[in-house]
């Protein structure tokens, strides 16, 4: 997944791509927890009825997991240009991971996509999130009309105190007004 | 019991009559999402690792063997639930019209988000309430999307 990291200051780069990656892996979770993909256009058949009551007490949302440990290995690596998300080799689960993607070709599962292929992309709330996340971290001056946005998550989570106001003025005026 | 204090002022204060409602629909919305995320097995705490850590293996053998069967418990997800009285004891107050605390109760809250449950002191992280913690963007962009909208229907 490449990002648009060039009106963030260099010291600011690994930040802004680590909590990129922590919300899209959380966000692939929170889709597939409702049975649904987090690619555009994917959509999830439910289980099969057989199946779901032999081995999951009857409960037919497809949320891809049994035991857990494959979406317990999803996880996201920073590169130059941005994130790689995915289930990687070392977690000894990619083979379980391709099953349900099929990127291989090979699978004879269900087709459930959760990571996209490289002509796919997830879906419009899961992008919209990423820009807000990069925005904060952008230059006063890259950031629009808005000078609201000027403080950041960053110096708001260092508050003794827990605030989130700084938090989530971003998300509210920059929404609001942008 | 956990709690965490949340200060909205400088984020809606700024739009005058929208703060009064805007602290108490924060809180509606933050303890909505707070309560989606432990339900789905996720903490609600930024850099938390995401998913909670897996049940033990006597846990486990212990739901197999139907131990808790009249609670419909399941391996998965790790969602800290089986009577349901842990998450059915979120709270909130509107301390200002600006400001509100959230947490939980029950003093099972405790034991997860600090202690560490079980033999083994397993810690899954139900509230930031560690200096310089948050909640995750996850949440964060939901209860600011709702607010969001929520202001742009006052100011119409």
């Amino acid at each position: 997944m490449s990002l648009d990291l060039s009106k963030i200051p260099s010291e600011s780069r690994d930040q802004a791509k680590s909590d990129v990656g922590e919300f899209v892996v959380n966000e692939i979770l929170r889709s597939l927890s409702s049975g649904t993909s987090p690619v555009k256009g994917q959509t999830f058949d439910k289980l099969n009825a057989a199946y779901a009551d032999e081995m999951k007490g009857g409960y037919r949302t497809p949320n891809l997991e049994l035991e857990g440990d494959m979406l317990d290995a999803l996880t996201f690596e920073t590169t130059s240009s941005g994130i790689t998300v995915g289930i990687f080799e070392d977690s000894g689960q990619a083979d379980k991971a391709d099953g349900h993607n099929n990127f291989s070709g090979k699978s004879k599962l269900p087709l459930r996509r959760f990571i996209p292929k490289s002509d796919e992309e997830f879906k419009g709330s899961i992008n919209t999130g990423v820009r807000q996340i990069l925005n904060r971290y952008k230059r006063a001056d890259d950031k629009g009309s808005s000078s609201f946005e000027a403080l950041s998550l960053a110096s708001a989570a260092l508050e003794p105190d827990l605030t989130i106001d700084d938090i989530l003025k971003p998300f509210l005026l920059g929404d609001l007004f942008g | 019991m956990a709690s965490v204090k949340v200060d909205f002022s400088s984020a809606i204060g700024q739009i005058g009559e929208f703060s009064k409602a805007g602290a108490k629909i924060a809180a509606e919305e933050l303890k909505k999402e707070i309560v989606i995320e432990i339900s789905e097995g996720r903490s609600p705490v930024k850099s938390q690792g995401g998913r909670f850590q897996g049940y033990s293996p006597i846990y486990k053998t212990a739901i197999d063997n139907g131990r808790y069967s009249n609670f419909n418990k399941r391996k998965r997800p790790v969602n800290l639930k089986l009577t349901g009285r842990l998450l059915r004891s979120i709270f909130s107050d509107v301390i200002s019209s600006s400001k509100i605390r959230i947490g939980f109760a029950d003093q099972l809250a405790d034991i997860h988000n600090r202690e560490g449950a079980g033999k083994s002191k397993v810690v899954r992280r139900m509230l930031p309430t560690n200096q310089g913690e948050t909640f995750t963007d996850t949440i964060l962009f939901r209860v600011g999307t709702k607010l969001s909208r929520l202001a742009k229907k006052i100011f119409r």
